[in-house]
């Protein structure tokens, strides 16, 4: 059951991370992409991204969230240095 | 973010730099064999042959303990430690503490007694100063040798164990002077690598992986200097201050149940009723049991346990000796729950992952290849700005050399293990000794080739097939086929023989891929 919602939390945090990278200016910037035309609010991604981590917290306790953290930490990175 | 002066910036480059450069050849060293030992407990099993249970410790244990017991010396019934070892075989030992010869500490002496965890059979038995003879209690020559790398780089205690504690806080450091240097940590976490090899995507790589590892480098370096200075220094320091240095009394006010003393005679409680009831409270099933003051009125039984699957800290139950009645779940530390025992606790499953079984120890090992990752970015990026200078150039082959070295002897030793138990050596002896001889393929193609990137490439290549060959040597030099692990369920032994597969096949490939890229001139401006 908690392998299930950690796997879930992560999914929707990688996703939110996915985005944030996608929109980041200086990322588009140097990867020689078009500047998007509304201004960068990365609130609500940044709430996508935390959001599950703290209901897993709430819900599932101490580990589940380490879990989720640390897996997001590899994916943050994953995500920064070879995405577009 | 703190804002720096340009000459407050320069200081704060040169202490990360050059205590980097000093030291971070021995924080690699010490990153990639912790990131290895993670998996320490399955690397065990695989390479002691399989494990028979891994549950020896259930109902059922009175019938093979009890008369061990009785029959040993009534000076070795003081304290009676069973535990498991990497086969997953029963370790019963009656003991005392008695002051060793050479170190002049109190030391556990007594019969080891090593059981087949189905029949009950006795394997061997030795007597002696069991912990100092890793052959009598390890099943795994390999995991006693890679652990003992990691915690004190096989440099005689307490130095070893020191080194490792200052690396620790060397991680801890770096991770506080690289969050001074970088002001803009947050808003450039999604910058990406700028392509090529020029200065610039060096620094890159850098202060990327470094912004999204700072947590954890802060995790894991701290917990890693807490172990090894909390029996070197901090313990002893206690000791000394609080207790006048007395070591029993210390001990007991830290860690022993309170008891009142009752010497009369008493028989001891069915540990089968005791086991249940233990591993039902606690979660998780008994890892180490132990009996204290055997055959008194105040004898005690303590169960120690994995973490149970809703949390992180290990469990720590103490039963009645004579009623087997339940007492108390006891804190890592202390007789009361506190904040203290609560961060002592949690120190262990930080630092290694092993919390939530494979996810959270495969996520440890990525977390232990991104540490390495940044300690070598940081050297290859200070060394960019000086490639120029013969001397920084000699440091470079160096860094190759310690970079691809150490995994290729660290594979040699493994190959020695094997080879070592297919013809009765002492595998305790050849495992070591397989590293140093493996220092030799590890320093030699960075000696030899001129031109680094074919060094390098020869370097994976020789990864590459001493991992392949792996899985093909463990079995041919006596260890369990695919097909038998299978039937017996003993998923350990298959899934790292594949990731070996998988890993070897991925550095072979990687070592012939053609470079794509030219290295470019250093540009000033970068």
């Amino acid at each position: 059951m908690m392998g299930l919602s950690v796997l879930g939390a992560v999914t929707v945090s990688a996703v939110a991370l996915v985005r944030l990278a996608r929109t980041n200016p200086k990322r588009r910037r140097i990867l020689g992409l078009p500047q998007q035309a509304t201004h960068h609010r990365p609130l609500a991604a940044v709430t996508m991204v935390c959001a599950p981590g703290l209901l897993l917290l709430g819900m599932e306790g101490g580990p589940a969230f380490t879990v989720w953290l640390s897996a997001l930490t590899l994916l943050g990175w994953g995500v920064a240095s070879l995405g577009r | 973010m703190v804002t720096l002066t340009r000459a407050q910036m320069k200081r704060l480059t040169a202490v990360h730099g050059w205590s980097g450069t000093i030291l971070g050849l021995l924080l690699y060293a010490v990153i990639v064999t912790g990131t290895v030992v993670v998996l320490g407990d399955e690397i065990g099993a695989w390479s002691a042959g399989g494990i028979r249970t891994d549950q020896p410790i259930v109902p059922g244990i009175d019938t093979r303990v009890r008369p061990i017991i009785e029959a040993a010396p009534a000076e070795h019934r003081t304290d009676i430690t069973v535990f498991a070892n990497a086969r997953g075989e029963l370790l019963v030992f009656p003991h005392a503490d008695i002051q060793h010869p050479d170190s002049g500490e109190p030391e556990p002496y007594g019969t080891l007694f090593r059981l087949d965890p189905v029949t009950g059979g006795t394997l061997s038995r030795h007597e002696g100063f069991v912990f100092r003879e890793p052959a009598w209690h390890e099943a795994s020559a390999l995991q006693d040798f890679l652990v003992d790398l990691h915690v004190q780089l096989h440099v005689p205690p307490p130095w070893g164990l020191i080194l490792t504690g200052v690396l620790g806080l060397l991680m801890v450091a770096m991770g506080v002077t690289g969050l001074l240097m970088h002001r803009h940590l947050v808003r450039d976490l999604f910058v990406p690598v700028r392509p090529g090899r020029r200065l610039v995507s060096a620094r890159d790589r850098h202060v990327l992986a470094g912004s999204w590892a700072l947590l954890f480098a802060f995790v894991l370096g701290f917990t890693g200097a807490y172990f090894s200075f909390a029996g070197t220094v901090v313990f002893p320091l206690l000791t000394e201050v609080a207790f006048g240095g007395d070591e029993v009394a210390a001990a007991e006010a830290l860690f022993e149940p309170p008891v009142v003393t009752d010497a009369r005679p008493a028989p001891l409680a069915g540990l089968d009723r005791v086991v249940a009831d233990a591993a039902a409270r606690a979660g998780s099933p008994v890892d180490t049991l132990s009996i204290e003051r055997y055959g008194r009125a105040d004898a005690r039984i303590r169960t120690f346990h994995r973490p149970p699957p809703d949390g992180m800290d290990f469990v720590r139950t103490v039963y009645d000796g004579v009623s087997g009645g339940f007492l108390e779940l006891r804190p890592v530390i202390g007789n009361q729950p506190s904040g203290g025992a609560l961060l002592m606790g949690l120190m262990w499953p930080l630092h290694t992952g092993s919390f939530a079984g494979a996810p959270s120890k495969s996520i440890w090992v990525g977390l232990g290849s991104m540490m390495a990752f940044v300690v070598v970015s940081g050297m290859r990026l200070w060394l960019r700005r000086r490639d120029a200078q013969p001397l920084w150039q000699g440091f470079g082959r160096a860094v190759t050399i310690v970079g691809y070295g150490l995994p290729v002897a660290m594979l040699t030793a493994a190959h020695a293990c094997f080879l070592a138990g297919a013809v009765d050596a002492d595998a305790f002896r050849w495992t070591p000794a397989g590293f140093a001889v493996g220092v030799i393929p590890g320093v030699l193609p960075g000696l030899l080739h001129r031109d680094e990137d074919g060094a390098r490439r020869l370097y994976r290549g020789l990864l590459g097939a001493g991992v392949v060959l792996l899985p093909p040597c463990r079995m041919v030099t006596g260890g369990i086929g695919w097909g038998t692990a299978l039937y017996d369920g003993q998923g350990t032994v298959l899934s790292i023989d594949l990731a070996l597969l998988v890993l070897g096949a991925a550095l072979i490939g990687w070592a012939m891929r053609p470079e794509t890229m030219p290295r470019p001139r250093s540009v000033a401006a970068e």
